[in-house]
C-alpha cells in the first residue's frame, strides 16, 4: 500500500464532517488542519486511487457531501499522501492560494454546457475545377490550392457560426454568470463547450435563460450538466506560478525605479 | 431508456470524468492513480499520463516534459 490519506476537499477547519452514511465508500472521513484550513481526507476501502467509474463517482459523492456541510474546494481525484505531515506540508505550500480560492469559490457551483450542431455543418460547394471562363485546364497544383481554399472557407464559416452561438448564449445568461471558461469550436461537431461559475440560487434562472434562448431553436442542441463543485475555477499551480512571477517582476521594476530615482536625485 | 436520456447520461459521465480527473485543487504537484492495476502518474500536473514503469525512459528523452515524479 503506497498511501494512507486520500484528499477530497479543502474546507475551513471549523466545518463539520458529513455523517458516515454519506460517504459509504470510505472507512470514514478525517480532517487534517493547517492554520484556518483543513483537508478532508478518507481511507478508501481498497487503499488505492483506482480510476474506475465507481471510484470517480464515489469521489464526487464525498465532495458533494462535504459541500453540503459548508463551503469547500473540490480536490482532484487521486490526490494521495503517505502521512498527515506530508499533507500538512502540501497545505502549507499553497495556503494563501487555497484560502483565497475557498473564499471566492467555496459556496459557488459550476454548470457545464455543450452546444452541438443540430445538423452536420453545411459543406461548401465542390471546388471549381476550371478557371472561370478561361478555358484553361487546371493542373494538380491548382486543384490542390482550390481544395485548400474551399476548406479554409468552410472552416472560417463554421468558426463564425460558432462565435455567433457563443455570443447569443452569452447575451442570454451573461448577467447570471460570475465566471466562465469557453472553448469555441473545440471540434467540428461541437460549436461551444463552456463552464459557467454561478451562485447556486442562479442555477434555475440560468437553465431557463438557456432554454428560452433563440440559439436553441435549431442551430444547435444544448446539453447542460451540473451543478458541479467548482472544479474548473480553482487556481492551477501554473497560474499561481505566473502570478508569482508577475509579482516578482513588479517588485523588480519597483526596485529599479527606486534605484533610478535615487541616482537621479 | 430514451435515446435523449442516454445521451444526457453519457454527457454527465464525460463531464464528471473531465472535472474530477483533470480539474480540482492540485496539492503537491503530481497525483498517482491506477487503471487496471497499472500505476499511472500525471507528469507536470496535466501534461500526460504514462505508466510509472516508463518514467525513467520518458525522463531520459530530450523532449520530455518537466519531470517531477515525487508522489503526493
Amino acid at each position: 500500500m503506497r498511501s494512507e490519506y486520500c484528499v477530497y476537499a479543502i474546507v475551513n477547519r471549523h466545518t463539520r464532517l458529513p455523517a458516515p452514511r454519506a460517504v459509504d465508500s470510505t472507512s470514514g472521513l478525517e480532517m487534517v488542519p493547517w492554520r484556518e484550513l483543513a483537508a478532508v481526507t478518507g481511507r478508501p476501502r481498497d487503499h488505492r486511487a483506482t480510476a474506475t467509474i465507481e471510484a470517480v463517482h464515489d469521489h464526487e459523492m464525498v465532495v458533494e457531501a462535504v459541500r453540503r456541510e459548508g463551503p469547500a474546494l473540490p480536490v482532484r481525484f487521486g490526490t494521495l499522501f503517505p502521512t498527515a505531515d506530508a499533507l500538512g506540508a502540501a497545505l502549507a505550500a499553497r495556503y494563501e492560494t487555497l484560502a483565497a480560492d475557498l473564499d471566492r469559490l467555496g459556496d459557488k457551483v459550476e454548470l457545464a454546457l455543450t452546444a452541438l450542431w443540430a445538423g452536420l455543418p453545411d459543406g461548401d460547394a465542390a471546388p471549381t475545377l476550371a478557371m472561370g471562363g478561361t478555358g484553361i485546364g487546371v493542373g494538380p497544383g491548382a486543384r490542390y490550392l482550390l481544395t485548400r481554399a474551399a476548406q479554409f472557407r468552410r472552416d472560417d464559416a463554421l468558426n463564425a457560426r460558432a462565435q455567433a452561438v457563443a455570443r447569443e448564449l452569452e447575451r442570454g445568461v451573461g448577467g447570471l454568470v460570475i465566471g466562465r471558461r469557453l472553448s469555441v469550436l473545440p471540434t467540428a461537431r461541437i460549436a461551444l463547450r463552456a463552464t459557467y461559475l454561478l451562485e447556486p440560487v442562479s442555477v434555475g434562472a440560468f437553465r431557463d435563460a438557456v432554454a428560452a434562448n433563440a440559439v436553441d431553436g435549431g442551430v444547435v442542441r444544448v446539453v447542460m450538466t451540473g451543478p458541479w463543485p467548482p472544479y474548473s475555477f480553482v487556481t492551477r499551480p501554473e497560474e499561481e506560478g505566473a502570478a508569482a512571477r508577475d509579482s516578482r517582476f513588479v517588485e523588480l521594476a519597483q526596485l529599479l525605479a527606486d534605484a533610478t530615482r535615487g541616482r537621479l536625485g | 431508456m430514451s435515446d435523449a436520456a442516454l445521451r444526457v447520461q453519457e454527457a454527465t459521465l464525460l463531464d464528471l470524468l473531465d472535472r474530477v480527473i483533470d480539474n480540482g485543487v492540485v496539492l503537491a504537484g503530481d497525483i498517482t492513480i491506477s487503471v487496471a492495476d497499472v500505476d499511472l502518474i500525471y507528469l507536470g500536473l496535466r501534461v500526460l499520463l504514462a505508466p510509472v514503469e516508463r518514467l525513467p525512459e520518458l525522463a531520459s528523452r530530450a523532449d520530455a516534459p518537466r519531470m517531477e515524479v515525487a508522489r503526493a
